[in-house]
């Protein structure tokens, strides 16, 4: 596994009680109103209408999928680098069978069986013969590349529209909407008034032309919290990701459990590339999947190994993604403000934690954001590209100190017993 | 072997080794006379093994490489497994050899040196091939024909005769232009290669060779492009500026781990996809780019004396021409090998890789390593684009080759991170690539090639982890035996990583080795060695 | 020491037998023809030096291998075991001696994995862990989480897990090894619990005065077999390590001083702070003279670790000065420390110590990578450090057939004998040694204090720090005991017992009389006193 450097700070682990509890809570609704709060200084309508709350959900569900795929994987301890691969054989299966039988259930099966093949390889590598997990999973995304686009050549060449990098298009998923709600609140929305306005495009967003798949996806969240947590399986995958000699010396069967896992993560990496095909495009396209395995993976570590913090993680990549499709350079731009304001505060806390250092780096770098918002209007639109990308890199620069893997991630383990 | 007489004498060593490569010599001679030359160098090779292994016992050599550490010739593992490897590289050598130098002598004379070749080899080999070589190459061969295996499946079954396919492939990419291609191609992913291994050498995982090679090209260009120097200084400032950038470019990575911790997986990969923003943005004209041709946008071309001149390859029947920077990457590859095993540098780095906690109490400073590790890495991926750029197309465009740092990845894994593996990794997969470039021709997905790469990837990954623990059971076993104790062991005595523990060291010690009993190691495996 | 009144009857089929157990591994055999019958309600110890085959026989016991030759028999039935699953169906549970625990659960979920079938994994199961914990006097909470816990709470949850899953007998591997003589007493109270509630024990250990005070009956095993069983009224200590070795156990005899007055070392206030605010090093203050072994005894946790880690450059020392010979020190680096003269034995050699994959010549140059032999300027002299490596195989006795060995090849004891080797190369000024006889057999044991001693008399100053009592008060010159990171008393190894110093070890000080500063008062054992590190 990568050499591991400890930087860490100890967490006292302490479920937290009282208002903490409700800490993520507390923590979206301040970003909710920095943010409503934003769209009034700046006059960027996009940062917070339906529209862009729809796209986030569309851009944050790969990533979230990807992000739950890493989680169990890592929750049994493999780490699973492979997950950008198992996405492309999910585009892959999904959108050619979702084409050739005319149903979008048919391709979301195939998608996602396609994924835990992938997983399956991964599970063979790095369990039975306890190959390194990253190089397994580097050799598993190179191998989906090629293979896919072989596929692609071998099946695509003589089909109008398609080719060897794309499919045809493919049926898609029944949309939702909930019926009366959203025309009430349309003129709410339109009405600009400070936080009642956001509040009520988000809810519009969230209520109309979701997509089927978009619904399971969220509820996966909730649904891997409960197995992991709360019933004897998860307990024991969790054992197994903890301490596997642990779990051996009790009996627990520990490369049925990883295997499950593995082969679980890839069919939720498959489902994250079925729904790149079939919801966020229509078609299989080549390089559809953008690296988002990897920012899947850093949701996850984000979310400390949580569903929920994953969730959010998800979200925040999302959001930057769905906000540079939308509004381009200009409504990045509006988040340089956003993002110095937040680290004068970071700055203050610091000082008053006695961290100068740190807060005199925070404080200089607002200051440099500030002068970079005011002598600018809008960011290249290059780098808005991949602003998703600078935003990972930053988040996990900052929060990477407090995170707690499972103790036992990313070991190569035998069973004890001849 | 044993059963035939032997003389009663000794035989020193040089006189054994010059009476097989005589005999290698002769017998091809001999026979070419009557066979086709491959298979005249083939039967002579075996008989000057067969004459090796005769004369073994008379040899009074000292034992030199076997670095298994145990008496190894005449154990089983030697006649069943060395003994075979030894015998097939001298073939293959003696083949391969003769081959090459039919591109310039007559099929007799190239024919005959390569028997002589075959031979020494042979000599060499049987004498000096230790157990673990032999299991390292024995593991690339059985893996080499799953992939084979693997790959003639897939054409099978996508109605494709696998045999034609071979064949097609075979021809066109020993065709002389195609070789010199190969050559070039395979100095490109030399370099990606040993960059990416540097990092391996650590357990760092340096996936970030693509981003930095390609903002190392582009900024390299525009100053070669932008900034007239004369000759020499010209270039020396051009490669200096690819090292440079490409190491800055690693090194927010290595900051990044070793101050915040950050994963070196994800940050090289973000910073790919940076990399690919920022040189989108720099190559537009009106800021580094000029216009090319009808389509094409790119740095201003190197002047004529700034580019490096190429070698002509008339010997291997080619008009074109291999790159000069083959110097640089030959340069690079010894610089590697002897930096790993001849500096003290090198020493930490592979300590550090092993068990950083070793290391740490040992005196090495860790973070420091991390950081050098991941700049020295990222120094050398500057250098991927430059016998492109300085050789070839003399600027930087948008049709510049992309995902060398990937396919480096993958032959730094092929080549197990050694400086000679990778070389012929590197000339395998530009094989691959450039062999398959002709079947769209005759209907047959290129692809292919790249099924067969990444099979080989995963399969030498498998294969290479299970034979190595192999290997070294049984090495142990073998040390056991010699020992001669009776006391106990665990059976587990591959490199397992374990879970923390409390690290009481005491319950069975007096045993041949266990780093799953006594006490916590967090390395893991042999793989990325 | 209060020898233990037999519990239930001795009367009815024994709770195990073994009969005939033979296990072979490749190249050796680790148990032959082993022989065993552990009365029901009894505690029974199994005692036999390190190598001997113990833990092999108490795994195959518990299910974790099978034996190639031989039966297993519980309560009169012959049984097979494929896992340890089939062990705890069949009522053995299995304490190990290396916790089997997983630091981010909580003690719930580490009971109740693999048996959640019983009491579920919520409500249920918590009452049913307290209840067990009140029964037998375990004091343990079912919601804290794991790495919060102590050593000795952490050997409680091990023991409740086996109780939890309805084990009737109870196997403990080593348990004593990380416990001080009070805190063996409390392990010991409670067994005779489980005794009284009709539960058999049988108990592992090479510590022979502990087994004699709380065993009913004892099987002395030697090289994998059974030798002798013995009854603790009527054996001696000494009798049993004859039997166990076959000869008496060394204990390193006292020699002359060679003390001089010339301070190598000296700690001034030395204080370490942990990430969480407390100081595990609290206020050290000690000189360690040229030709004098200074002696540290402790129990695990309190501060010894870090201690040698500050000395070593390995970690931050927050107050004091660290001086060698007149150099401030404190805030040098490793390296530089190793240059100026100070060699280490660490406590856990195969992280610390040797590079498991490496050639033993390459180890040669672990930690000496700046200095010769190993190297010129920045290249590695590869001949010098084989040279060298030949040199120290000869001159400690290295059981090695070569040095292109990897390290990972050798035995635990010759690896020790190397690395000593390594570290008194170079003549160094200063040794710090932490538990350099850890794991390692008799034969090396001696060899290795013998290697001391030599050094000593010719002008070395060694940190010692062990687990050992015999071995600190046989080797140390001055005898120092620390207890949550200070040096609480200081003892004549001359005329200390083992008794005295664990006394002391645990703060009730030497002779026996509580001080002030103890907290051992509420029955807490010696925990952990640091956060993550």
């Amino acid at each position: 596994m990568s050499q591991e450097l400890n930087v860490m700070e100890p967490v006292t682990k302490r479920r937290p009680k009282g208002w903490a509890r409700w800490r993520v809570l507390t923590l979206l609704m301040a970003v909710f109103v920095s943010l409503a709060g934003l769209r009034v200084i700046t006059g960027q309508d996009m940062l917070t209408d339906a529209g862009t709350v729809r796209t986030t959900l569309t851009f944050a569900v790969p990533i979230g999928l990807a992000g739950l795929g890493g989680l169990w994987a890592e929750r049994a301890g493999i780490i699973n680098i492979g997950l950008e691969g198992m996405m492309i054989f999910g585009t892959w299966f999904g959108a050619y069978f979702a084409w050739s039988f005319d149903n979008p259930w048919i391709g979301l099966i195939a998608g996602t069986m396609g994924g835990m093949l992938g997983g399956l390889m991964h599970a063979v590598a790095t369990v039975t013969f306890a190959v390194d997990h990253i190089v397994s999973g580097v050799a598993i995304n190179i191998l989906a590349l090629g293979a896919m686009r072989y596929m692609s050549i071998l099946i695509y060449s003589d089909i109008p529209g398609a080719g060897a990098a794309q499919s045809p298009v493919a049926p898609s998923f029944p949309t939702l909407n909930v019926p009366w709600l959203p025309e009430a609140l349309a003129p709410v929305a339109q009405s600009g008034i400070f936080l009642v306005s956001d509040l009520a495009s988000l809810v519009i967003g969230l209520t109309t032309r979701m997509s089927a798949l978009t619904l399971i996806a969220i509820l996966l969240v909730p649904i891997t919290y409960l197995v992991l947590w709360r019933t004897t399986f998860g307990l024991r995958l969790r054992s197994v990701g903890e301490n596997p000699d642990a779990a051996e010396s009790l009996g627990v069967p520990v490369y049925t459990l990883k295997y499950i896992a593995v082969v679980v993560s890839g069919g939720l990496a498959g489902m994250g590339g079925v729904f790149l095909a079939i919801v966020a495009s229509q078609i299989y396209q080549e390089g559809q999947t953008g690296g988002r395995g990897y920012i899947g993976l850093a949701a996850m570590i984000f979310g400390n190994w949580r569903p929920g913090g994953l969730a959010m993680g998800a979200g925040l990549f999302g959001y930057t993604d769905a906000l540079q499709v939308r509004g381009g350079g200009a409504a990045i731009h509006a988040l340089l403000l956003l993002l110095a304001v937040v680290l004068l505060v970071v700055a203050v806390w610091q000082v008053r934690k006695d961290r100068k250092g740190i807060a005199i780096a925070g404080f200089l770098t607002a200051v440099v954001l500030l002068l970079w918002y005011f002598s600018t209007d809008s960011l290249p639109r290059e780098l808005a590209t991949y602003s998703p990308h600078i935003a990972t890199l930053l988040v996990l620069s900052l929060a990477s100190q407090r995170l707690r893997a499972p103790a036992g991630v990313g070991k190569q383990w035998r069973a004890s017993r001849s | 072997m044993s059963k035939l007489p032997r003389p009663d004498m000794t035989m020193s060593g040089p006189v054994a080794a010059a009476i097989a490569v005589v005999l290698g010599a002769g017998v091809t001679a001999g026979l070419d006379l009557a066979l086709l030359w491959w298979a005249a160098l083939i039967i002579a090779v075996v008989v000057a093994f067969g004459f090796v292994a005769w004369t073994a016992p008379l040899i009074s050599m000292k034992r030199g490489a076997g670095s298994g550490g145990a008496k190894e010739e005449g154990t089983a593992l030697h006649k069943t497994l060395v003994m075979p490897t030894a015998l097939i590289l001298a073939v293959v050598s003696g083949l391969l050899s003769a081959w090459l130098l039919d591109l310039q002598l007559q099929e007799w004379a190239a024919a005959l040196i390569g028997g002589a070749i075959g031979a020494a080899l042979a000599f060499l080999l049987f004498h000096r091939l230790s157990t673990m070589l032999a299991l390292s190459f024995a593991a690339v061969f059985a893996a080499g024909i799953l992939a084979i295996g693997v790959t003639a499946a897939v054409l099978y079954f996508s109605g494709i005769t696998p045999l034609d396919t071979f064949d097609r492939m075979l021809e066109y990419g020993t065709r002389p232009n195609s070789m010199v291609q190969i050559i070039n191609d395979g100095i490109t992913y030399y370099l990606a290669a040993v960059a990416v291994a540097i990092g391996f050498k650590m357990k760092l995982f340096n996936i970030g060779v693509d981003g930095q090679y390609r903002l190392a090209a582009l900024l390299s260009a525009a100053v070669g492009g932008y900034l007239i120097l004369p000759p020499v200084i010209s270039q020396f400032v051009v490669i200096v500026t690819a090292v440079a950038v490409g190491g800055v470019w690693a090194g927010i990575a290595g900051y990044l781990k070793v101050a915040r911790g950050v994963s070196e997986v994800i940050s090289t990969i973000m910073l790919n996809s940076i990399a690919t923003g920022i040189t989108a943005y720099l190559l537009t004209e009106g800021r580094l780019a000029v216009e090319i041709s009808t389509n094409n946008i790119g740095t201003p071309p190197i002047p004529e004396s700034g580019w490096v001149p190429g070698i002509p390859a008339t010997f291997l029947g080619s008009e074109r021409e291999i790159f000069g920077l083959l110097f640089l990457a030959v340069a690079v590859g010894i610089g590697y090998w002897v930096m790993l095993n001849r500096t003290r540098f090198g020493f930490e780095l592979r300590a550090t890789g092993q068990s950083k906690t070793a290391a740490e109490a040992s005196g090495v400073d860790v973070k420091k390593m991390v950081f050098l590790s991941m700049l020295f890495s990222g120094m050398v991926a500057g250098l991927v684009g430059l016998p492109q750029l300085l050789g070839s197309s003399h600027y930087y465009a948008l049709d510049f080759p992309t995902g060398i740092g990937f396919i480096g990845i993958a032959i730094a894994l092929l080549g197990r991170n050694h400086p000679v593996g990778i070389v012929f990794a590197s000339l395998f997969w530009a094989f691959l690539n450039q062999a398959a470039g002709i079947l769209p021709f005759d209907g047959i997905p290129q692809e292919i090639a790249v099924i067969a790469q990444a099979t080989i990837v995963l399969t030498v990954v498998v294969v290479y982890e299970v034979v190595h623990r192999w290997g070294r059971r049984y090495q142990q076993q073998q040390i056991g035996k010699q020992l001669g104790r009776t006391t106990e062991t665990t059976p587990e005595p591959a490199a397992v990583s374990h879970g923390p523990e409390h690290g009481s060291d005491e319950g069975d010690d007096s045993v041949p080795g266990r780093s799953k009993e006594d006490g916590t190691d967090d390395k893991s495996g042999g793989e990325a060695q | 020491m209060s020898s233990t009144p037999s519990g239930g009857g001795s009367n009815g089929p024994a709770a195990v037998e073994l009969r005939g157990i033979t296990k072979r591994f490749p190249g050796v055999v680790a148990n032959h023809d082993i022989d065993i019958t552990v009365a029901p309600g009894t505690v029974h110890a199994i005692v036999g030096e390190n190598g001997a085959g113990k833990s092999t026989l108490m795994k195959t016991l518990y299910g974790m291998h099978k034996p190639d030759e031989g039966t297993i028999h519980v309560k009169g039935r012959e049984v097979r075991f494929n896992s340890p699953s089939d062990a705890i169906k069949n009522g053995i549970g299995m304490v190990h001696q290396h916790f089997m625990l997983a630091d981010n659960l909580t003690v719930l979920e580490n009971v109740v994995l693999g048996a959640e079938r019983r009491h579920g994994i919520g409500n249920k199961a918590r009452e049913q862990i307290r209840a067990l914990s009140g029964q037998y006097g375990l004091g343990v909470e079912p919601d804290r989480l794991m790495e919060d816990l102590g050593v000795g709470d952490r050997q409680r949850v091990e023991i409740l897990k086996v109780l939890y899953r309805g084990a009737e007998t109870i196997i403990l591997d080593e348990p004593t090894a990380v416990l001080v003589p009070q805190e063996v007493d409390e392990l010991f109270d409670n067994l005779r619990e489980l005794k009284r509630e009709g539960l058999t024990v049988i108990f592992i250990s090479h510590k022979l005065d502990e087994v004699l005070s709380v065993a009913d009956e004892i099987t002395v095993i030697r090289r994998g077999t059974t030798v002798a069983t013995a009854d603790p009224r009527t054996t001696t200590a000494r009798e049993l390590a004859t039997l166990m070795v076959g000869g008496e156990l060394p204990v390193p005899e006292l020699r002359e001083s060679t003390v001089t007055d010339h301070v190598v070392l000296s700690l001034d206030g030395v204080t370490v702070t942990s990430a969480d605010g407390r100081n595990v090093v609290d206020d050290v203050s000690v000189d360690i003279r040229k030709g004098e072994i200074v002696g540290i005894a402790g129990v695990e946790g309190n501060g010894q670790s870090e201690l040698i880690e500050a000395i070593m450059g390995m970690r931050r020392v927050s107050s004091g000065h660290i001086r060698l010979e007149g150099d401030d020190v404190t805030s040098w680096t490793t390296l530089r420390i190793r240059e100026a003269g100070v060699g280490y034995i660490p406590e856990d050699r195969h992280r610390h110590g040797v590079l498991l994959e490496s050639p033993l010549w390459e180890n040669r140059v672990l930690g000496h990578q700046t200095r010769e032999p190993s190297v010129r300027g920045p290249w590695i002299n590869k001949a010098g450090a084989r040279q060298d490596s030949e040199r120290i195989v000869a001159e400690y006795d290295v059981r090695t057939p070569n040095i292109d060995v990897i390290a990972d090849a050798l035995s635990g004891g010759n690896q020790q004998k190397f690395i000593i080797g390594r570290e008194m190369s170079g003549r160094p000024r200063f040794l710090v040694a932490a538990h350099p006889t850890r794991g390692v057999d008799v034969g090396a044991q001696s060899a290795i204090w013998e290697q001391l001693r030599e050094a000593r008399a010719e002008g070395l100053a060694v940190l010692l720090i062990s687990a050992d009592l015999d071995e600190l008060i046989g080797m140390s010159d001055t005898l120092h005991v620390i207890l949550r990171g200070r040096l609480v008393a200081e003892a004549d190894p001359t005329d200390v017992t083992p008794e005295q110093l664990g006394s002391a070890m645990t703060g009730a000080g030497l002779a026996g009389d509580r001080q002030s500063d103890s907290g051992a008062s509420d029955g807490t054992d010696g925990e952990e006193n640091e956060g993550g590190a």
